[in-house]
């Protein structure tokens, strides 16, 4: 797959000038908090509009001066930050939200358990949604998204609330996930598993053409 | 209770729950496009003053205005009115169906003022999340937006109640004060107080419409709670 | 349970707005002033109806959009003109039910000085008000001012007037405190006992105050029977004995 952004948003005084092409597997999308790593994200999902330029996925125009391909078409699934469940339905409810809108693409994960065990969600399944902790919503939402058939997953910040041995099951789980779909995952913390790092700075976001430390080889 | 206040009682019931109903299928897409306009970015002091004006309309003219406006759009003897009388046999005036449709209208105002407060209420980033994982505008509508709104839609069926219950001069200019079929609680204390000692079954059917509204007030709180069970521990 | 208890109140909303052919009984629009003289007359009527009671003027605009009334009964001439102009009533129905008479009030127990002439009453109000119905949307007041005028007392009067809604709502003027005096119909100084007849004002300063009844055009035939017997000699008695004036038979 091919994901190409030639794009920036300007709002104010702010500006986010993005230039990248990103391929297939996990690309991790690193910076400072309030660098733009959200905006980024928005952007490519369809939540935000950009001032001007070009996103194209696998040839299709997804945004540009004339076009604008709204969220819920582009065929991708985003976790956020903060959650966001929908409190008047159940755990269950919020885990397939996303799977049960997938028109008829191919699962991400064939087989929903397995994904749960890994998340830890299963003690969780009976639960409402009010009663849940951060972390646990964290899981949940994260779990909306994996359960998805999503060609490209967008994941802002997906670990923040958990435990070191949690994040790296969870990370794992991400991995394997970015062997059938595409991934870009934000996080200020370090992705030992990416094949790609794009770095956000000082208004700018491109791909990491440096072979530092953080730039890690696919594992095959 | 005498049997000429049952009827009364009945009738008020009927219109009253007619008229809420028609007050939110009226008000609520309103109160919807309201809070839509106001939502948008960029929306000042102006905006949606049309709507709020459209929205007022039926509060500002006096209810026998409106019951006026029935009578000579939907009357017997009206263009539309005898139109559907000669074509479907419907005759709205003086009937239980046209109190509940002239109380609906005085009432529909407040059922879109909750309900354009309900859906500005709606976290807007729940509504993002469903559209970042597939879900179209009517999608989530109809699965993020109305189970959120929905207490406050209650609420607001609940005030429509309440308002449609003591509507006078919509329901007698455009119903009547026909017994057993439009003679709804205030115009049963209306004709008690035109003989003298009207005043003791005055309050006594006073007494009942307050009993009314009361059953109404927690029947509404227990839909309420029922709607907001989701959203706690 | 919300959809069965929805499509159970548009049932009975359909069931209501649907014209039923069975035998009802007559439907009676009559003014509110007449509602309790005609109910108390219904148990011994040849055929079998209900009182609708309001204003005559909107009763009379609502027989026009076809409501459905056998029979009508106004406190007011003009109304009667009014549907007889468009042929809405049958003209040889036309009768007259009773008459009615004003009166001035003023509250019970009050041990005012008594009130004589009608003239008198400018000095005997001095800052305080009077109330009467407003002369624009109610036969009383203009019935009130047509007797003030006559006396050449009317614009004396006119700055200390409490115009109220209704005859009724004059009444509570003066039953509660608002008003010294009020002046009324005969019948609806009965209304409350917190007020009392302070005087009778002659029939000849004003206009009779007729009630009329006519039977709907296309009413049935039992609608004449009714008409017949609120016109015979028990109901006239009962008419009298409630406050009103004899009926004149033309």
């Amino acid at each position: 797959m091919s994901l190409t952004v030639h794009a920036y948003v300007l709002r104010g005084a702010y500006r986010l000038e993005a230039d990248l092409t990103v391929g297939d597997g996990l690309t991790l999308v690193s910076g400072a908090s309030g660098a733009g790593k959200t905006t980024l994200l928005r952007m490519l999902a369809g939540l935000e509009r950009p001032s001007a330029g070009e996103i194209a996925f696998d040839g299709q125009i997804l945004s540009n001066a004339q076009v604008f391909i709204p969220a819920w078409e582009r065929g991708f699934v985003t976790a956020f930050q903060d959650a966001r469940l929908l409190p008047h339905a159940s755990v269950r409810d919020n885990l397939l939200f996303a799977r049960k809108r997938g028109r008829g693409a191919a699962a991400i994960f064939e087989d929903v358990e397995p994904v749960l065990e890994a998340l830890g969600l299963v003690p969780l399944l009976s639960r409402r949604i009010g009663g849940l902790s951060g972390g646990e919503r964290q899981r949940v939402g994260l779990g909306r998204a994996l359960l998805s058939q999503a060609r490209l997953l967008l994941l802002d910040e997906p670990t923040a609330m958990l435990d070191q041995e949690r994040q790296r099951l969870v990370f794992q789980l991400i991995r394997q996930a970015a062997d059938r779909c595409s991934v870009l995952v934000a996080s200020h913390l370090e992705a030992p598993l990416a094949n790609r790092v794009i770095r956000v700075e000082n208004g700018k976001a491109a791909l990491a053409l440096s072979c530092s430390a953080q730039t890690q080889e696919t594992q095959s | 209770m005498a049997p000429e206040d049952l009827s009364a009682l009945v009738v008020s019931l009927k219109v009253a729950l007619g008229a809420s109903l028609i007050a939110m299928l009226l008000g609520a897409p309103v109160g919807y496009a309201l809070s839509q306009v106001r939502r948008r970015p960029g929306a000042g002091l102006w905006s949606g003053l049309g709507l709020e004006f459209l929205l007022h309309l039926p509060v500002i003219a006096p209810p026998v205005v409106v019951g006026l406006v029935l009578l000579s759009t939907l009357g017997g003897a009206a263009p539309l009115g005898s139109w559907l009388e000669q074509n479907f046999h419907i005759q709205l005036a003086f009937t239980t169906a046209g109190a509940a449709l002239a109380a609906g209208i005085v009432a529909a105002p407040f059922a879109a003022r909750a309900a354009s407060l309900s859906f500005e209420g709606v976290d807007s980033t729940l509504q993002e999340a469903a559209h970042a994982s597939g879900a179209g505008r009517l999608d989530t509508f109809v699965n993020v937006t109305l189970p959120l709104a929905a207490p406050g839609l209650i609420a607001g069926l609940l005030t429509a109640f309440a308002v449609a219950l003591g509507e006078f001069g919509a329901v007698i200019t455009f119903a009547a004060n026909i017994p057993g079929q439009t003679q709804t609680l205030p115009l049963a204390i209306y004709a008690a107080l035109a003989a003298p000692g009207g005043e003791e079954r005055a309050a006594h059917l006073a007494l009942m419409a307050v009993s009314m509204a009361g059953l109404a007030v927690l029947a509404a709180q227990l839909l309420r709670a029922r709607a907001q069970r989701g959203f706690g521990p | 349970m919300v959809r069965a208890l929805l499509l159970g109140i548009v049932w009975a909303l359909l069931a209501g707005a649907a014209a039923s052919a069975e035998t009802q009984p007559l439907i009676v629009f009559a003014a509110a002033s007449l509602r309790q003289p005609l109910e108390q007359l219904a148990p011994d009527s040849p055929a079998p109806y209900v009182v609708s009671p309001g204003a005559s003027g909107t009763l009379a605009r609502q027989i026009e959009q076809h409501a459905p009334a056998a029979l009508f009964a106004s406190a007011d001439p003009h109304w009667m003109d009014y549907l007889s102009q468009r042929g809405l009533i049958a003209p040889t129905s036309r009768a007259e039910l009773a008459r009615n008479s004003l009166v001035v009030i003023a509250r019970a127990r009050q041990h005012l000085r008594p009130l004589v002439r009608l003239q008198d009453l400018p000095a005997r109000l001095g800052d305080a008000h009077w109330a009467t119905a407003d002369p624009a949307s109610a036969p009383l007041g203009a019935y009130a001012f047509e007797a003030l005028t006559r006396l050449g007392i009317a614009d004396a009067l006119r700055a200390s007037a409490a115009f109220a809604q209704d005859a009724g709502a004059a009444v509570e003027l003066v039953a509660h405190g608002g008003a010294r005096y009020g002046i009324v119909y005969a019948t609806d100084a009965r209304l409350s006992r917190e007020v009392g007849v302070e005087l009778e004002i002659p029939d000849d300063l004003h206009r009779p105050i007729l009630y009329e009844a006519a039977a709907v055009t296309k009413a049935p035939s039992t609608a004449a029977q009714v008409l017949a017997y609120w016109r015979s000699a028990p109901a006239r008695r009962l008419f009298m004995s409630l406050g009103f004036g004899r009926a004149v038979d033309h």
